[in-house]
């Protein structure tokens, strides 16, 4: 890396936490698959933080004595066991879920964490070809000198075989079938035959792996073919089961959203906890206390969630005179329902008078305000 | 965690103390664990005990021989009662003890019989546990609060565990693999220990947290200890382990305060009890009976294997090639190399768990990652049935022959004699529940009997008729014997009726939605409300999966709770308000899928629902609306008066205003026909609306008396068609109201005769004064009742209209009537002797021959000129519906009908179709070589590839030459148009047909057609001839979804060549997981499929919302189109491709 981290706008996981990925290396003795920086166990350590502080077993130069691991990956523990021993083994690992759910994160950090680099990977559009999974040509130099490795482009996927690394296809499913198809070989036998180049082949070095990430709300796009999905672990992505944990995520990110945009205050836990609350409801479809909602169709993630606090933190934060960030909340959540589906604003609709009127009756201050704008949203809607 | 290290240690040293005492020497268990099951007798051996003491309630001591029995093979189930409490109409107590080769207890008894070691059942007797648990009711369990998190708490999440059962499975099964048994022991009185310490008031571990009656079971238990010398070993909950510590035995205070605890309980019960074989399905945790397992043959072989890591490996390898194998057996690929991957995984999980072999969670997990391939629906599936067959097993155990026989008989031969019930078969008995206690009690056990199903005696119908509960019942009899044969084959359910009645509610509100429903108010009739409220909350989960039909089930359920029930229990009423709030709020977004539908019980049922849940409903309010405003006329009258039976009188002037117009504006055809489907659904929704609401009926005797004669005349048949959806009570009760009317004002009354003889006069000077029909007369004809009063034309008028609507019957109020005898003045004529025309004008002639041919007049079909009649779809359907059974020279003059219709149709059709599938017809570029070569695109795309010249200039490099594929290189599309047939010709099947005929005129396109309905027809044959088509459909049947997709995927060459489109309401008769699993593979084999709810020129529809989305969330989108829709569907998926 020749830039350095603090002038890029997205730090890359395996720079960002360098340090705990040195200390974890040196403080973990367990038995490492090929060539992975780490054992299965740290890794599953690195993702979900460490109970307490770890302590180094011999004092190393330029580690401190002891660290204690972040919380990288909110999710279940249990998963991330799953998607290691996935990766230690000979299938490739998919993430599959909603929008929104830290997919990529994950992957991220899983690459970042087994190989030291996440940078092999490639985004998966309805234009990628065979070429972005296998390998290029530099066309002049082909032209110019014949076919030699030299006028030959690996695409990422190639580079992580030569090297022995963990590749990552984002949205696989986007991409079209036949170009998808173009990893089944890939994955079964390990090698990428090069024709052009007489006999020559490249294969996959030990400790070569492949995450690739799909999003359930693009099914039917193209979908995968069975024999491509025989070569591939499932792993389903939930959103944030906790509530709490949800809550502590959105705050971080809000909070560290206003930071960077030089805002003069802080988020307002208020208006967090209504948002994130009216999320969960319309995401999941049943609220806390139980009781059922209608899901709109629109992807409601963490991610959205983020997103709506966000704005609504900015606007207070920036315009501090106008009045109760409460009364923008029909509208935040308005602007996010109604994407795809025009119903989508009655089911809102429908949430306020099953939800947020019972809330009301109940005595909550926050929803009382927000059944007060029932008329508001029902004119917008 | 963050606690100070004081009370930790204190911690520590409290459970080595526990651990280590010897006298007695404790055993925590859990009812069902392997881990303890296996190393349970080497314990024993090492405790060499001279006194064994169970957690079982006393009860059990005469069955422990049966139990113990070297010919009882398990599993079996021991129930306990006390019949003097279930006599005493108290809630039963109960005691449920289902035992396997794993359950700890079971081990200690066979150990113990095989040592000749006594043994003493130690648990307080089921007898006294009834007044136990009514006291705990009582007091509040408030959880305590904690600065720190709890031992538990802290396991729980440490684990990822949702509850202590789950955490008990990680912390002391998985980890029992190959483990010493005192190691296994002491993990178990750990978990033990921390959970009470947890939920203990004050963190007091002695103090016997959920109230009174944890503290009576440990009393008996202790007070029981205290009597027991020598070396004594206690197998118990390890939960109540720390409650008998030797402290608390040898302490005299303690011993005195449970004595004297225990004396204010213990009364002598009447304890009956039925030893029966269970089986491992029974006692697997998800069949809804009580205490159970998951996942039992599994713990079986981990009981079996669990001393040597290696042995269990093998067993979970075993475990997982069965259930991939299980996988293939139900059609879904599964081959060795993801069995081998998913034994891989399960070890390398429990490896990287430190866990020495895979448990239950590292099965499941494996499976779920590499078998199920993230596919819920129709993989996911095949997977976990695959898993239940290989995991559950299907063993039935029995009982030694001798065993005594089930103690259910002997309860219910004792309540049948105390309450006076033994009676002859058939012989009827009339209850008042409500006055007499005797009838109350007796009210209560018929109900329990019935809800066990051993029916002492069956309720006559009418007892809760119309959901109004009647103050007396009405009950027939069975034999007594009959009863007892009964009784007999339900003794697994328990030693008593209550107790079977509990059980066999229990399960059966596990077994599905409609069930969960029922059992609502069985559960209320028997006295469980308790049971009521799990089985309203098992509703409200699934909530999301069911028809309107059944959330008006739910909603009229929670309302009968609520409005009849006399007394009914404080929580089961919040249960029923909240699950009533939910019912309605789901119900409110079905609503719009019922638009396009013009079935007579969709707009009951809208009718219906807008009663039963009041005005307060906001979201069936907007939906309501908006259907009434927008949506298409049958449905929108349907909204507008399930709007007025939501809001009762604010939508009566809007209904005036729009009956108005809509009368005023039918002088078209088209307009006629919405105004006729627009009074249906209003009629049909709302039948009372015009009897009831004065203002109402005001509104539409205003209009119609005063249109002029002749503009009445037009509309005439309209109208009565509109009002057919009364029934012959209801027009004579509305004749009534408006015979009422104009007694009760004498001003209005006045009104009309001026009106009349304004029009009489203006009549008379046309020379057409005998023409007159008055309002009275007018309602006559409209309603077809008491038509006999009417003379001259109106009688002429009133006979050809009953020849073409059916003749309501003049005597009697009940619909038998309708629809049948033809009114003898007309069946002597044809309809070419009547002057039809003349009668109604050439217009209108033709809807009521077409009314007449709708309801099977062929006669009147035959009648209709085939040159000059309108073309529509409905006179298709009408006459398409005719055609059976017809001599041939009549079959050709509705050919000639029928053709002339297709020809229109399809001519209008094929202009708005054509334009969207241009993009078939035109060259498309391509990569692979043909004859044109296409310079243009070939530069643009080369652009990239360019060569410097020695000169310094470039040149682009054709790397990849790009061609004009010609149409006919192209061809290969295959559409397969699935037709849903099940119910009568729809406008959406002839549209089918039609569309289909113009996608076969497309030369890119070959074009199958398919019928389904219980059975399936190929009609591909025809699908270029609409006409044929058309006449081969043969309509009827159920809907089995499944069945159709799976002859189309028969029809299918290439998948992702090929269109499917299923025309159907999606209102699935046949399995609905067969069918998204059809859907799913149909979508995974790359088809395109495109659902329709509806294919007609309005696009609106009518269908299941529900199934809908879940066949759309399978990969087969469903909406409801025009042909021109499909079309454009049909070409842009082919240009996509």
């Amino acid at each position: 890396m020749t830039t350095p981290s603090t002038e890029r706008q997205i730090v890359p996981p395996e720079d960002r936490y360098a340090h705990e990925l040195a200390f974890l290396a040196a403080h973990d003795d367990g038995p490492r698959p090929p060539r992975w920086r780490l054992s299965p166990g740290a890794v599953v350590t690195f993702l979900v933080g460490s109970d307490g502080r770890l302590r180094l077993p011999r004092p190393t130069e330029g580690l401190p004595e002891s660290l204690a691991i972040s919380r990288k990956y909110v999710g279940s523990t249990a998963l991330v066991e799953r998607c290691v021993v996935t990766l230690a083994g000979s299938r490739g690992l998919l993430l599959t879920g909603e929008p929104g759910t830290a997919k990529s994160m994950l992957s991220e950090l899983l690459a970042a964490a087994i190989c030291g680099s996440s940078a092999y990977a490639v985004q998966g559009t309805a234009g990628t070809t065979e070429d972005h999974l296998r390998y290029g040509w530099n066309y002049a130099q082909l032209l110019a000198h014949g076919p030699s490795e030299s006028a030959l482009v690996p695409s990422p996927v190639m580079a992580a075989m030569q090297q022995g690394a963990v590749a990552r296809v984002e949205e696989i499913t986007r991409c079209l079938p036949e170009v998808q198809d173009a990893l089944v070989s890939l994955l079964s036998e390990r090698r990428i035959a090069v024709p052009e180049l007489g006999d020559s082949e490249v294969p996959a070095r030990p400790g070569f792996a492949l995450i690739a990430t799909a999003n359930l709300r693009d099914r039917g796009v193209s979908e995968m073919s069975a024999a491509l999905k025989r070569r591939f672990n499932f792993e389903q992505i939930d959103p944030i089961a906790d509530f709490d944990a949800e809550l502590a995520l959105v705050t971080e990110q809000v909070s560290a959203a206003l930071v960077s945009a030089g805002a003069p205050a802080g988020p307002d836990d208020t208006v967090l906890s209504v948002l994130v609350t009216a999320f969960r409801d319309l995401r999941s479809g049943r609220t806390q206390e139980g009781w059922s909602v209608e899901r709109p169709t629109s992807v409601l993630s963490t991610a959205e969630a983020v997103a709506a606090c966000t704005s609504a933190a900015m606007s207070s934060a920036w315009f501090p005179g106008r009045g109760d960030v409460l009364r923008q909340v029909p509208g935040l959540l308005l602007g996010t329902v109604r994407k795809d589906d025009p119903e989508d604003a009655a089911r809102l609709l429908g949430y306020w008078d099953q939800v947020v009127a019972r809330r009301s009756a109940e005595g909550a201050a926050a929803w009382r305000v927000l059944w007060e704008l029932r008329g508001e949203l029902e004119s917008r809607a | 965690m963050s606690s100070s290290p004081a009370p930790e240690e204190t911690a520590l040293v409290e459970l080595d103390r526990l651990v280590e005492q010897s006298a007695p020497y404790l055993i925590g268990v859990r009812h069902h664990s392997p881990s303890l099951a296996r190393v349970l007798p080497r314990l024993l051996d090492a405790a060499a005990p001279t006194a064994i003491a169970v957690e079982l309630p006393p009860e059990a001591a005469p069955w422990l021989e049966w139990l113990t029995h070297p010919e009882t093979v398990t599993p079996v189930a021991l129930a306990l009662a006390d019949a003097a409490a279930g006599a005493a109409e108290a809630e039963p107590a109960v005691g449920f003890y289902p035992f396997a080769d794993f359950s700890p207890e079971l081990v200690a008894l066979r150990w113990a019989a095989a040592h000749g070691v006594p043994v003493t059942c130690i648990d307080l007797p089921v007898a006294a546990r009834a007044r136990a648990r009514d006291a705990e009711r009582t007091e509040i369990a408030a959880p305590p609060e904690r600065d720190t998190a709890g031992y538990a708490e802290t396991a729980h999440r440490m684990t990822e565990s949702e509850d202590s059962a789950q955490s008990w499975d990680r912390l002391v099964e998985a980890r029992s693999t190959g483990a010493d048994p005192e190691a296994i022991r002491r993990a178990a009185l750990v978990h033990g220990w921390g959970t009470r310490r947890d939920e203990s008031l004050g963190g007091e571990p002695d103090q016997a947290p959920d109230g009174l009656g944890n503290r009576l079971r440990e009393a008996a238990m202790r007070s029981a200890l205290r009597g027991l010398d020598g070396r004594v070993v206690a197998i118990v909950g390890a939960f109540h382990a720390p409650a008998l510590t030797r402290e608390l035995l040898s302490a005299a205070e303690q011993a005195a305060a449970d004595e004297s605890l225990l004396a204010a309980s213990v009364s002598a019960g009447d304890p009956v009890a039925s030893l029966v074989g269970y089986g491992m399905a029974e006692l697997d945790l998800r069949s809804g009976y009580p205490a159970g397992i998951a996942d039992p043959l599994w713990q079986q072989e981990v009981f079996a294997d669990g001393d040597s890591a290696a042995a269990l490996q093998e067993r979970a390898a075993a475990t997982l090639t069965a259930v991939a194998r299980e996988i293939r057996g139900q059609g879904h690929p599964c081959g060795t190399g993801e069995a081998t991957e998913a034994v891989r995984m399960a070890l390398d999980l429990a490896t990287l768990r430190g866990l020495a072999a895979p448990g239950r969670r590292e099965l499941l997990e494996a499976m779920t990652v590499v078998f199920a391939h993230g596919d819920i629906l129709g993989r996911g599936r095949a997977v976990s049935r695959a898993a239940q067959i290989v995991l559950v097993g299907d063993r039935r155990g029995r009982v030694a022959s001798g065993t005594p026989t089930s103690g259910l008989v002997r309860d219910l031969r004792a309540r049948l004699d105390e309450l006076k019930l033994r009676r002859a078969d058939g012989e009827e008995l009339r209850l008042d529940p409500l006055r007499s206690p005797l009838d109350g009690r007796r009210e209560r056990f018929l109900q329990r009997a019935l809800a066990a199903g051993i029916p002492v005696a069956n309720p006559v119908a009418g007892t809760a008729a119309g959901g109004m509960e009647t103050v007396t019942t009405r009950w027939r009899c069975n034999s007594p014997e009959r009863s007892e044969a009964l009784a007999e084959a339900v003794a697994v359910l328990g030693a008593t009726v209550d107790q079977a009645a509990r059980a066999a509610l229990q399960r059966r509100l596990a077994t599905g939605w409609d069930a969960a429903v029922g059992a609502v108010r069985q559960a209320v009739r028997a006295g469980f409300p308790d049971l009521a409220r799990s089985a309203l909350d098992r509703a409200r989960t699934g909530i999301d999966d069911v028809s309107l039909r059944e959330l008006i089930e739910l909603i009229s359920v929670a309302a009968w709770v609520v409005d009849v029930v006399p007394d009914p229990d404080p929580d089961l009423l919040s249960a029923c308000v909240d699950a009533h709030r939910d019912a309605v709020g789901r119900a409110a977004a079905q609503v719009p899928g019922l638009a396009g539908g013009t079935s007579t019980q969709d707009a009951r049922l809208l009718g219906e629902l807008a009663r039963i849940v009041g005005p307060e409903a906001l979201r069936l309010a907007d939906a309501l609306g908006e259907l009434a405003d927008a949506g298409p006329p049958f449905a929108a009258g349907a909204a507008r008066a399930a709007l007025e039976e939501l809001h009762a009188g604010v939508h009566v002037g809007a209904i005036g205003a729009e009956a108005r117009r809509r009368i005023l504006a039918a002088g078209r055809p088209e307009s006629r026909r919405d105004l006729r489907l627009w009074l249906g659904g209003l009629l049909s929704a709302s039948p009372r609306l015009l009897i009831d609401s004065d203002s109402a009926r005001e509104g539409f005797a205003d209009v119609i008396g005063g249109l002029d004669d002749s503009a009445f005349v037009t509309r005439l048949p309209t109208l009565r068609g509109g009002f057919e959806a009364l029934d012959d009570g209801q027009c004579d009760q509305l004749l009534a109201a408006f015979g009422a009317r104009g007694r009760a004002a004498p001003a209005m009354a006045a009104r009309w005769a001026v009106e009349d003889e304004q029009a009489r006069r203006r009549l008379a000077a046309m020379g057409l004064a005998s023409q007159l029909y008055s309002p009275a007369e007018r309602w006559k004809l409209v309603l077809g009742r008491h038509q006999s009063g009417l003379t001259g034309r109106a009688s002429t008028v009133a006979a050809t209209l009953d020849r073409a609507y059916g003749a309501r019957s003049d005597t009697g109020t009940g619909v038998a009537g309708r629809g049948g005898a033809e009114p003898p003045e007309v069946s002597v004529r044809e309809w070419n002797d009547i002057d039809l025309a003349d009668l109604f004008g050439t217009d209108v002639r033709e809807d009521v021959l077409a009314a007449a041919a709708g309801r099977g007049d062929r006669d009147a079909a035959l009648s209709l000129d085939p040159v000059h009649a309108r073309p529509s779809v409905e006179l298709l359907q009408s006459i398409l519906g005719l055609r059976g059974g017809m001599p041939p020279d009549a079959a050709a003059r509705l050919r000639l009908l029928v053709r002339r219709c297709v020809d229109e149709l399809s001519r209008s059709l094929a202009t708005t179709m054509i334009p969207a599938l241009h993009g078939l017809t035109t060259a498309r570029r391509t990569l692979r070589p043909t004859r044109r070569f296409d310079p243009r695109a070939t530069i643009e795309r080369n652009l990239a590839h360019t060569l410097e010249l020695a000169d310094g200039t470039r040149r682009i490099v054709p790397h990849t030459p790009v061609f004009r594929a010609p149409v006919q290189r192209s061809v290969g599309w295959h559409v397969i148009v699935l037709v849903d047939v099940s119910g009568s010709m729809e406008p959406s099947t002839v549209f089918a047909a039609l569309t289909a005929a113009v996608l076969a005129g497309v030369p890119a396109l070959s074009v199958s057609f398919l019928t389904f309905s219980t059975e399936v027809v190929d009609l591909s044959e025809h699908a270029t001839d609409p006409l044929e088509l058309l006449l081969e459909i043969a309509v009827g049947g159920g809907t089995d979804i499944a069945l159709g997709l799976r002859a189309a995927a028969e029809l299918i060459r290439v998948p992702r060549r090929t269109l499917l489109v299923t025309v159907s309401d999606f209102e699935n008769g046949g399995d609905d997981a067969a069918m998204l699993a059809a859907v799913r593979a149909l979508a995974d084999s790359g088809v395109a499929m495109l659902g329709c709810a509806a294919l007609d020129d309005a696009g609106a529809a009518r269908y299941d919302l529900h199934t809908a989305s879940k066949v759309a969330a399978a990969g087969m989108p469903v909406s409801a189109v025009t042909p021109a829709g499909l079309a454009s569907w049909v070409g842009e998926t082919v240009v996509a491709r």
